[in-house]
């Protein structure tokens, strides 16, 4: 599914056909309570293609974290495949799944979470070549030094502690740890949410520059809309567990195939006073709603504001189509999103 | 500016700037640092050092052998008690005190600090185990915890006295015996709290193997917490020795702690009528074991604020 | 409409520190400016740029290490760090109200929002008694929290994050305060929610003519609402002017640099994002000169001996900058408007003095290395 027919970025190699990592139908589930399951992640089903970065926003409470973590088997998926390079992943266990890990890294969202403050900063970078045995000793600190200086920190710093970092600094740490064993893929779980605007921006320009540089793959994970758009090829929108759009990212802002695509867009502030007092805020009634208990049909229903409830939105779960080339949505009511939302 | 100011800035390179920055400390100096701030931490500690040359000194040399009888008169001992030959008294046998009680000290620290071993390895073991392993080892593990909380440490003590006979082994196994579920929960959940930290998923994403996340990331950072504790249980293990020796089935002659010392058994004589002929039987070694009490309860809490990150300034 | 020719607070070279073992940190440098009546003030800047210690002071609830060093902030002709604590308390909550980032902490888990909601007003008299209970439900309506009424009843835990806020903002309201202060009241809500709560603000602003201090580090937020807008950076003041001024004709190169940096949903994603290069200065040890100097693509040789001080911009006195160079000048002679490269004097060719560069070792960040880049690739 998930077929895009939206241009690549410039500079990136030619598509191959097989996709890099192919999501098919991951369900997750988390039991809360005694009785009470969380549906996290329902049914989700997509594809990422070698060399292309493809962007899933939604809000707190979206499943979009989870599903990034069902990616890189750091949670185990209820359901589904996680096929990475051939191989599916949620059918592999200890050391099989230990060597896909390899080619599949992760950036974590708190810079200052994410790293063992009792580690000095060159042994959390070289963790993953001694977890794979990869390079001597003397070779390891040549190469830690050598990824410091790629994400543009000092390579003299491998013997200081992270609480001696600032969050920007920590997290360019944390992106030369993923990029330690050369992976084909990194999954970034909100990578810039926790750092101060002016350092976001350098965040993303090293994540793209070192795109460009080691041919990677990205599923970046954001709450961030306007961030996500920047960075990605494809964005994807995630809405109480399930993908309600998928769009390339040029054709995002012009128009939308989803309510809550359009309702997140709208609610984006600007920074440009003029443009903010003539914004038209698409309100969406009442706050998301329990993944304990999603609503029946379209979960979408108790907020849309072009829901036909009673009738097919409460009662039937729309799939997710390719409403026009390249462009996926799961709404019953895509073609009034234009004109009446 | 007082501090030192290791300030950065770009190389030659005119399109670079940099900014200033102070040194940093490590967290374990920081900690320190914060130690050294604390008065009364210091102060027990300087104590405790005092103590430890004391014991140190115990054992090549002390005024007069320990259990030598009879190197003061007896008469002299009830008279006026203390005198400059003896500036601890002697005890009915005459037996000089000061000697015992610098042997007490040994025993003291020796029984502290032992049982304080014996409880970190039983109870970090233990626990790591039990909080790393989570499920239904967790739960056994658990349950035996509990269980041994159930168990009464004054009967425990007189049955190994019984089993194994008197001695400073059988006094350590006793209080451990009876001490280590406190770590081993400790460590239990310091393990479970850490391994949900973002920086354990981050090492499993990195494809790091359990064992390593158990010794490289988990237990690391939970030693702050686990050297506190175990400093605690430093002066609780030499008060329960004090205690035991005092009822007389801890520590018996020729070996003397404080305890022993102050209940007076070595002497035939109980603690009262002795408090009444002779206090500094009593007194002395008593004020030495809740001195000592303290200063470890007070380099303990130091070192708890030391180490507690919410204290940071 | 603001009247904007009564300040209602007057701050005057607020300074603040915090002793800590490093050394003084200079939080707030010195910093001056006035609210008016009905006003809604932004005051943007990024964590650790004074901005909530500044409001802080105000309201006298810095704490543990911190102290006000020195300067005034005058309400009503009072200067509240002069007046007794129990004075300042009243002031607190009933004249000026603050609500948080985090409304969780800030609500007690076991009491109800409406009795926590009813105790504020308790606190300060201004509600008559018999009046207070039918209050809290019109305030819960106010601030748009569906079936009020019923809900009113409930504790904070079956609020979600954007209803917390709500009642937060009820609470802060309660006793209809001159002055609201909202220190980044959306940044742990979503999007959608932020929307709906700044919405919420603007109409109270509009209807109740409560002036509002907004502190965000979102300049997207601060566009929304905010007539007046203050940019600060390590610790002090460093832009001042209309939100159009702001954000149309921004003159102190931070300002500048944060505009360009955002990523934004409206404009083309092809775009490089122009980022702002090295860090915020150590407050305890900033450089000599003006502050922003080591992160400035227009930096003179005065830059690193001389600080600058707010001037006017312009013919407009509203518009004040913290700049030798200012906008105007680095468009008319440095290339701004063309301006790719971000490092650090790129605009103005200008490198630190010989002096600075020998006293200082580098532990910046720096450029990535396309050496290593190659090297990297073959092993």
């Amino acid at each position: 599914m998930a077929v895009d027919a939206a241009a690549v970025r410039p500079g990136a190699t030619p598509q191959p056909a097989e996709p890099l990592l192919r999501v098919a139908h991951v369900t997750k589930h988390f039991r809360a309570g005694v009785s009470g399951v969380v549906h996290a992640v329902e049914d989700v089903s997509f594809d990422i293609k070698p060399g292309e970065t493809v962007g899933l926003v939604g809000e707190s409470g979206s499943g979009k974290s989870t599903l990034g973590r069902v990616i890189t088997q750091l949670v185990p998926a209820t359901s589904g495949q996680v096929i990475f390079d051939g191989v599916d992943l949620t059918t592999l266990r200890g050391e099989r799944l230990r060597q896909q890990r390899r080619h599949l890294q992760m950036i974590f969202q708190d810079p200052f979470a994410s790293l063992d403050p009792r580690m000095t900063v060159g042994d959390i970078i070289a963790e993953p070549l001694v977890n794979f045995g990869l390079h001597d000793h003397k070779e390891k600190d040549r190469k830690v030094q050598e990824l410091l200086r790629v994400v543009g920190l000092n390579p003299y710093f491998n013997n200081r502690y992270p609480h001696e970092f600032s969050g920007g600094q920590r997290q360019r740490i944390g992106v030369a740890r993923a990029l330690a064993l050369n992976p084909k893929l990194i999954v970034c779980d909100e990578p810039i949410s926790a750092l101060d605007v002016s350092i976001q921006a350098q965040i993303i320009n090293l994540l793209e520059d070192l795109q460009r540089e080691f041919n990677l793959t990205y599923l970046f994970i954001a709450h961030d809309l306007s961030v996500v758009r920047h960075i990605s090829d494809r964005v994807m929108v995630m809405y109480l567990g399930k993908i309600v759009e998928i769009s390339p990212s040029e054709d995002l802002y012009e128009s939308q195939e989803h309510p809550y695509t359009k309702a997140l867009l709208s609610a984006i502030p600007v920074p440009d006073p003029k443009i903010e007092s003539q914004r038209r805020l698409v309100e969406l009634s009442g706050e998301i709603p329990s993944p304990l208990f999603p609503p029946s049909g379209c979960n979408f229903h108790t907020r849309c504001p072009i829901a036909r409830v009673p009738g097919i939105c409460a009662d039937e779960d729309p799939q997710l189509q390719e409403k026009s080339p390249g462009r996926f949505a799961k709404c019953h009511f895509s073609d009034e999103v234009r004109t009446k939302v | 500016m007082a501090t030192v100011v290791t300030a950065q800035i770009a190389e030659e390179d005119a399109t670079q700037g940099g900014v200033l920055v102070r040194e940093q400390v490590g967290l374990w100096r920081d900690g320190l640092r914060r130690l050294r701030r604390n008065k009364l931490a210091l102060a027990g500690a300087f104590y405790l050092i005092f103590i430890v040359l004391v014991a140190l000194v115990a054992f090549a040399w002390t005024p007069y052998k320990p259990s030598a009888q009879n190197v003061c008169p007896v008469e002299f001992a009830y008279a006026d008690g203390i005198s400059a030959a003896h500036p601890f008294g002697c005890d009915p046998l005459g037996r000089d005190i000061l000697s015992q009680m610098m042997q007490g000290a040994q025993i003291s620290l020796i029984v502290g600090v032992g049982t304080s071993l014996i409880v970190c390895v039983v109870g970090i073991s233990v626990g790591l185990l039990a909080g790393f392993s989570r499920g239904v080892l967790d739960a056994v593990i658990s349950t035996v915890i509990n269980a041994f909380y159930g168990v009464p440490y004054l009967l425990l003590s007189l049955v190994l006295y019984l089993v194994l006979g008197p001695g400073l082994l059988t006094i350590m196994i006793a209080i451990s015996a009876t001490s280590w579920m406190d770590m081993a929960r400790l460590v239990r959940g310091q393990a479970l709290s850490i391994r949900e930290r973002e920086f354990v998923e981050a090492a499993r994403a990195s494809g790091t193997r359990q064992g390593r996340i158990l010794f490289t990331h988990i237990f690391p950072n939970a030693l702050g917490p686990i050297i506190v504790q175990a400093t605690f249980i430093i002066p609780v293990a030499i008060l329960t020795e004090a205690f035991l020796s005092f009822l007389g089935v801890g520590i018996r002659p020729p070996l003397f702690s404080w305890g022993a010392i102050a209940s007076g058994s070595n002497t035939g004589g109980t603690p009262l009528n002795l408090l009444q002929s002779a206090p500094w039987i009593v007194l002395f070694p008593s004020a030495a074991l809740s001195v000592t009490l303290l200063a470890f309860n007070f380099f303990g809490d130091g070192l708890r604020d030391a180490f507690d990150p919410r204290q940071k300034r | 409409m603001p009247d904007i020719t009564k300040p209602i607070l007057e701050v005057k070279n607020l300074r603040t520190s915090f002793f800590t073992d490093d050394g003084e940190v200079k939080a707030v440098r010195d910093v001056s400016f006035d609210l008016y009546e009905g006003e809604t003030l932004g005051i943007v800047g990024e964590s650790g740029c004074g901005k909530s210690v500044t409001v802080m002071s105000i309201l006298g609830l810095v704490q543990r290490l911190g102290k006000i060093t020195g300067g005034q902030v005058l309400f009503r002709g009072k200067d509240l760090t002069k007046i007794p604590a129990d004075e300042l308390r009243h002031v607190r909550g009933r004249d000026i109200a603050m609500i948080f980032q985090d409304p969780l902490s800030s609500l007690n888990p076991v009491l109800s929002v409406g009795y926590q909601i009813d105790e504020a007003m308790y606190a300060h008299d201004v509600i008559k008694h018999d009046d207070i209970r039918a209050r809290g439900v019109d305030l819960l309506e106010e601030v748009r929290v569906p079936d009020a009424s019923r809900r009113i009843k409930d504790y904070p835990h079956q609020f979600s994050g954007g209803m917390r806020q709500r009642a937060m903002i009820a609470m802060g309201l309660s006793n209809k305060p001159k002055v609201l202060i909202a220190d980044e009241p959306t940044t742990a809500l979503d999007v959608t929610v932020q929307a709906q709560i700044l919405e919420l603000l603007r109409d109270l602003n509009q209807n109740t003519g409560t002036s509002i201090i907004l502190i965000t580090h979102n300049l997207g937020v601060v566009a929304g609402l905010c007539q007046r807008v203050i940019v600060m950076y390590a610790g002090e003041i460093v832009e001042e002017g209309t939100a159009e001024q702001i954000f149309e004709n921004p003159q102190h190169p931070y300002t500048w640099s944060l505009l360009r940096s955002m990523p934004r949903v409206d404009t083309s994603r092809r775009e490089r994002l122009k980022s702002i290069e090295g860090l915020p200065p150590d407050l305890i040890a900033p450089p000599p000169g003006c502050k922003f100097n080591p992160r400035c693509p227009f930096r003179i040789e005065q830059c690193f001996s001389d600080d600058p001080t707010l001037e006017t911009v312009g013919d407009d006195d509203r518009h004040i900058a913290k700049c030798w160079v200012r906008m105007k000048r680095a468009y008319a002679e440095m290339g701004a408007a063309t301006l790719t490269d971000t490092r650090p004097g790129a605009a103005s060719g200008v490198r630190p003095p010989k002096t600075l560069v020998e006293k200082l070792e580098d532990s910046r960040e720096i450029e990535p290395d396309t050496e290593a880049v190659g090297d990297l690739r073959g092993s």
